[in-house]
């Protein structure tokens, strides 16, 4: 695959996955370092079954209810607890997947991945054609999604539960509709790149992507959502490509890494600016 | 009396599993009028919280329009017959007043369902003095209040809790508030509110139940 294709997939990915950190954040107020963790999760299930002869739409919906069945089951398992503990879960998730997907590699006879099937009408650089457009159309149902009624609604979910209560607003709810989105966003991200590569390597995704993706999602602001979107997963999803192509430098990735680091803490310090202490310290204690 | 709206039968709320007030009681019927009273740290507030399904019941049982109140129900109390107006406004900060008002809409009772939303805007922009794409953080507390206080009446509840809804207003906002609860109640509507001794005269009430701490 060519420099430019890769770049634009990894751009695309970036897109989904940043979009996906972005509307937990939105919604809950939590931080999903999981994202590239589903996205590995869903391509594992897209290349096992379609190796295994399923069809090719099939083996998509099997992978994307894999990754938005986790996506949901994820707040709803972790409902009450705080952002630091949802947090750690959300780690430990990747990192079972992870090894559960090194796991697997081994028992398909694949070296350290797992390869896909060849799938003929979706060579390389037409994948990464189809990612892009994906990518594109993600960002503008969000840029509509969070200017619509049911944005607004889900917004002061997650700024304020017990708000959201008093206006008459079904939390359980929202909470469903985040996973699920979330999840599939995910899920999408993961098959593309297996379309793509037709080769899953699990370093590739998993907290690979996870935390540039949570960077992404913390750092988008609603109402600059497509300005920030192509800024930041330029910045953090091409700086990264680019250096890799330039030849891996350990210096140079971490300079990569730090930037991210940097991007999750001005977050986490803005959201203690907004949040409304009083609200939250009560609704805990509930 | 008439048929009752609201039922507080042996009331005793509680925060973190512990008992907050001694058990109260009260009943109010359409279009009158209760005051909770109290000293600082009565368990006012926690026992209006109950009321609505915000905060866990000890002992006794609420029943709002028929139906008993659980832990937890608040979302689907307000949207058929009940409106809350909190203590302190806890607006998402970041919202702008159209957002906002674009949730509140999209959750509005049935029976706000000819609401104008556009009529709506323009008279929250004449309220609190600021357009329609000003952040709810940038408003003051007496601004956010008047919000509150005006889409609780848009939505057109049964029964309205307020907690304290005239602390923090001037004197030209109070009247108002004081003329726009009045005319709730003219319509039908029944008002239970949260107010300091100090604050009673303020309100001609049909039943004031004073609150006592444990």
């Amino acid at each position: 695959m060519g420099f430019v294709a890769y770049i634009g997939l990894m751009l695309a990915l970036g897109t989904l996955l940043g979009l996906s950190a972005h509307l937990y954040w939105q919604g809950s107020r939590q931080l999903m370092p999981a994202t590239g963790g589903l996205a590995l999760l869903a391509a594992y299930a897209f290349a096992l079954s379609f190796n295994a002869g399923f069809p090719i739409v099939t083996s998509i919906a099997i992978a994307v209810m894999a990754g938005s069945s986790i996506g949901l089951l994820l707040p709803l398992a972790s409902h009450g607890v705080s952002r630091a503990e949802f947090m750690l879960l959300g780690l430990a998730l990747v990192e079972i997947i992870h090894r559960l997907a090194y796991i697997l590699s081994s028992i398909t006879g694949g070296t350290n991945g797992l390869s896909v099937k060849d799938t003929p009408w979706v060579p390389p650089v037409a994948g990464a054609s189809i990612a892009a457009v994906i990518a594109v159309l993600a960002v503008l149902v969000a840029v509509l999604g969070w200017r619509s009624r049911r944005g607004a609604a889900l917004r002061i979910v997650g700024a304020s539960p017990r708000w959201a209560a008093l206006l008459g607003i079904n939390i359980k709810k929202y909470e469903l509709v985040i996973g699920a989105i979330g999840g599939s966003l995910a899920a999408i991200a993961g098959i593309l790149y297996a379309l793509t590569i037709q080769y899953i390597h699990p370093d590739d995704l998993g907290m690979t992507m996870g935390l540039p993706a949570l960077a992404v999602g913390l750092a988008i602001r609603p109402r600059h959502i497509l300005l920030d979107v192509i800024i930041l997963t330029l910045g953090l999803f091409g700086l990264r490509e680019l250096l890799r192509f330039m030849g891996t430098s350990a210096t140079r990735f971490a300079f990569h890494d730090l930037l991210v680091g940097v991007i999750i803490i001005a977050a986490a310090l803005r959201l203690s600016r907004l949040t409304d202490k009083e609200d939250e310290h009560l609704w805990e204690r509930l | 009396m008439g048929t009752p709206i609201v039922t507080v039968d042996n009331v005793v709320s509680e925060i973190a599993g512990h008992p907050v007030h001694a058990p109260v009681s009260l009943q109010l019927a359409a279009a009158q009028l209760g005051v909770l009273t109290g000293g600082n740290g009565s368990g006012k507030t926690s026992l209006l919280r109950a009321i609505s399904g915000e905060l866990r019941i000890t002992s006794g049982s609420v029943r709002i329009c028929g139906e008993a109140v659980r832990f937890g129900s608040t979302w689907r109390l307000t949207r058929s017959f009940l409106r809350m107006i909190p203590q302190f406004p806890m607006h998402p900060p970041d919202l702008t007043i159209r957002e906002y008002l674009n949730g509140w809409y999209l959750c509005r009772p049935v029976s706000s369902w000819d609401v104008n939303l556009g009529r709506v805007t323009e008279e929250l922009e004449e309220i609190t003095g600021h357009s329609r794409h000003t952040a709810l953080g940038t408003l003051s507390h007496g601004q956010r209040r008047l919000v509150d206080i005006r889409l609780s009446l848009y939505a057109r509840p049964q029964l309205l809790l307020a907690d304290e809804p005239l602390a923090g207003l001037s004197q030209q906002r109070l009247d108002w508030c004081v003329a726009l609860l009045g005319e709730f109640r003219r319509q039908g509507g029944t008002l239970l509110v949260v107010a300091h001794t100090a604050e009673r005269h303020l309100w001609n009430a049909d039943c004031t139940c004073e609150v006592f701490p444990i």
